[in-house]
């Protein structure tokens, strides 16, 4: 998943965007409310991050102009503003979320996961496929009960996967999903990344194949029939 | 609590009871009076009848120098020749006044329905009209000739009547008048004169006028007319005042209602009044001339509300942000540093110690702030020397304005002393100057100027800023505040000039910010007034 993080605190962006990365999130950072504005139309994100108050364009600003816009990603506002006017001046122009300064990691993981869920329309943490099932709260994969053990990316992958189960997922998706602005992707990360997913869920010779690949379109997860 | 609306009704309702009951009383003793009046000229009228009549009366009666006639010869009385027909002619003229009398009398009391009684000074009554019968009226005592006393008095079945009393001496005609001015100078009982004068023309010659009593006369009139009249005055009245009391009632509840509706429309507006209504303002338009100061003062004191509670939101808006970002900074980057401990380096621990310091440096401002706001000084005045503290204080931003590129004028008199505080004094020379280091723009100009005798002027900072206007410059000195609304300069937290300004007052400075041009602001420091 991509998360897009706009705050102007340097300290506390850093911290945020390391947590975040560490935690198997794809993260773009940046200070500046116009330079946020402007990532978050180019680009394709599973969850928006915004401070209130930036230099630039305030948080506010960056979320009616998207909405207006058209996009649906969900917001979640990160701020020091802890009134309930405050609160409810920010779910009411359209933020999914609200979460006030200091705010534990944990808590933010949280939230962030739910987001992407709802946002994928799974209603709760566990998603499964055959006997593949993934825990997007405790970051986990299993088959067969068999925990597997995957890399961060490897596990982004998969749950992007797993969230858009039966749908053919383009290899520009996947980078736009997987990778941040820090990883330049050459072409065949991503087939590469994918070759490694299906080795590591196939954990008998007879696993069922549940990765396919759409010749010209990219791959699917799915049972084939 | 007192009530308007209750205060009004009773006062109007006491006033317009007062109104009604005196000008009831008004209209009745009026009329009361010119009833009595109107009895009472009636009554003065019949004094001249009532004298008239009284010559009537036998002189032996009215005077005791008048012997009463002998009604015939007695044995023993033998008149002379001339003497027979006088005595004869009296007693002619004595009976035919006592017919005359009896019969005006008998007129006089059935006519006109008048009850008379007149009494000699020694209280014998000598004349009483045939309708008091036996009854006697009350012979009134302390009256004066010729003056008229009038009062009510209450006949024996009960009847009210207006009496007049009076005090007269009977003329006596057919005797010669006695005057003061008598030319002849005669006194009472000397013999008449011997020339005929008194004399009537073919008749006998007139007497010397016998000294006559006083009498004492009442008149009464039946007053039970002017009674009913006033009876009927007196209901017509109360029936008039029960109307009008009610009629009272229902217009002051009517006028008191339409009067007090503004004031219930204000009322309810102000009530509504909430801490998210402040901006809202009364219309003084559709109110009563009288409500309009109100309104005003009203209005007034909303903006005045209004700009206190923004700086009280602002203040710990800002405040929160403050706090809450360097708390939210230390958190984070604990807890990453905790999960992932491959991370942490000697950069993290710099940052961690730049965090506290940053909060250590809010807390110790508004510490200072609260204790010189709250009148807890402790200041020691000495003599300073204004140059060199100023130029000991600027040397820790010169490195920072050689970075920048500004160009810093510094100029204070080397004589220049102030008897005050130094540790104060510093605290706002430290503060001017790092504001003035911070948000000069990169090639701007910091002028810093001593006083040069005049105006009191301790200290001026000039410097050149960008996108300041006079909006700005209005909440220059408030705590927290920035130009910068997204607060992102760690460095400072908008406390400087609030500090500044606060040490100032309490060092009895003024330190006032004014835009010299659109792009140079000047800090002064000068001494109060």
């Amino acid at each position: 998943m991509r998360i897009l993080l706009v705050e102007d605190s340097n300290r506390l962006r850093e911290a945020v965007a390391k947590g975040l990365r560490e935690s198997g999130y794809a993260v773009d950072a940046t200070g500046d409310g116009s330079d946020g504005l402007w990532m978050a139309r180019e680009n394709s994100y599973d969850v928006l991050l915004l401070d209130i108050m930036l230099p630039g364009i305030d948080g506010l600003s960056i979320l009616d102009k998207i909405r207006g816009e058209g996009k649906e990603t969900p917001v979640l506002f990160l701020t020091a503003k802890d009134t309930i006017a405050d609160r409810v001046k920010g779910l009411r122009r359209g933020a999914d979320d609200y979460l006030v300064k200091p705010f534990a990691l944990e808590e933010l993981l949280a939230r962030i996961d739910a987001l992407c869920r709802r946002s994928y329309h799974q209603p709760t943490p566990r998603v499964g496929i055959a006997d593949l099932e993934i825990d997007t709260s405790a970051k986990t994969a299993s088959r067969g009960g068999v925990r597997l053990e995957l890399t961060a990316r490897e596990y982004a992958l998969l749950e992007y996967l797993m969230m858009r189960q039966g749908a053919v997922v383009s290899r520009t998706e996947i980078e736009e999903h997987i990778y941040d602005e820090l990883v330049s992707p050459m072409s065949n990360v991503v087939d590469s990344a994918i070759c490694n997913l299906r080795r590591k869920i196939a954990t008998s010779g007879d696993s069922l194949p549940l990765i396919h690949t759409r010749r010209g379109q990219g791959y699917v997860l799915e049972v084939k029939k | 609590m007192t009530s308007i609306r209750k205060r009004l009704v009773t006062w109007l309702l006491l006033g317009l009871s007062i109104l009604w009951v005196a000008a009831g009383a008004g209209v009745y003793y009026s009329v009361q009076r010119g009833e009595l009046a109107r009895l009472d000229a009636r009554l003065t009228k019949l004094d001249s009848p009532i004298r008239v009549m009284t010559n009537l009366i036998p002189r032996h009666i009215l005077s005791d120098d008048v012997k009463p006639p002998s009604p015939a010869a007695t044995p023993g009385d033998s008149p002379t020749r001339d003497q027979r027909p006088q005595r004869e002619d009296r007693v002619l003229r004595e009976e035919s006044r006592s017919k005359a009398l009896a019969e005006r009398w008998e007129n006089f009391s059935q006519e006109n329905g008048y009850q008379v009684q007149i009494w000699k000074p020694d209280g014998t009554t000598i004349l009483k009209s045939p309708n008091l019968g036996e009854e006697n009226l009350e012979k009134p005592v302390n009256l004066k000739p010729g003056t008229p006393r009038f009062f009510p008095i209450t006949g024996k079945d009960g009847q009210q009547m207006r009496a007049m009393a009076i005090m007269f001496r009977p003329k006596g005609f057919g005797f010669q008048r006695l005057r003061g001015n008598d030319p002849a100078g005669r006194r009472p009982g000397s013999p008449p004169p011997q020339n005929g004068l008194g004399r009537r023309p073919g008749g006998p010659p007139l007497q010397d006028a016998p000294r006559f009593h006083h009498l004492t006369a009442i008149i009464t009139t039946n007053a039970d007319p002017m009674h009913q009249t006033l009876a009927n005055l007196l209901l017509g009245i109360t029936g008039i005042g029960v109307i009008a009391a009610l009629g009272s009632i229902a217009l002051i509840h009517f006028s008191l209602k339409s009067g007090l509706k503004p004031l219930d429309k204000l009322g309810r507006k102000v009530a509504l009044i909430d801490a998210s209504s402040l901006d809202g303002r009364f219309s003084s338009n559709d109110m009563p001339r009288e409500l309009s100061p109100i309104c005003n003062h009203l209005n007034e004191l909303m903006s005045r509300l209004e700009g206190s509670f923004e700086r009280e939101q602002r203040f710990s808006s800002d405040l929160a942000h403050e706090l809450r970002t360097p708390i939210a900074e230390l958190r984070m980057m604990s807890e990453v540093a905790l999960r992932w401990p491959d991370g942490a380096n000697s950069d993290q621990a710099k940052e961690t110690l730049e965090i506290a310091e940053q909060m250590q440096g809010i807390i110790e401002s508004l510490l200072v702030l609260g204790r010189y706001e709250n009148g807890q000084t402790d200041l020691q005045p000495e003599p300073v020397d204004i140059a060199g503290l100023g130029k000991a204080c600027w040397k820790p931003f010169a490195g920072r304005a050689t970075e920048k590129n500004i160009k810093v004028q510094l100029e204070i008199p080397e004589t220049q002393t102030l008897e005050t505080d130094p540790k104060l004094l510093r605290l706002i020379f430290t503060n001017l100057f790092s504001n003035a280091t911070e948000y000069t723009p990169a090639g701007g100009v910091i002028e810093i100027n001593g006083s040069s005798g005049m105006n009191g002027m301790v200290l001026s900072v000039t410097n050149t800023v960008s996108d300041l206007d006079d909006e700005s410059l209005s909440h220059l000195f408030e705590r927290f505040w920035r130009q910068d609304d997204a607060r992102t300069d760690n460095n400072h937290s908008g406390l400087g000039l609030s500090l500044a300004r606060t040490c100032s007052r309490a060092l009895a400075l003024d330190l006032q910010a004014n835009l010299e041009t659109e792009n140079r602001i000047v800090f002064s420091l000068k001494k109060e007034n």
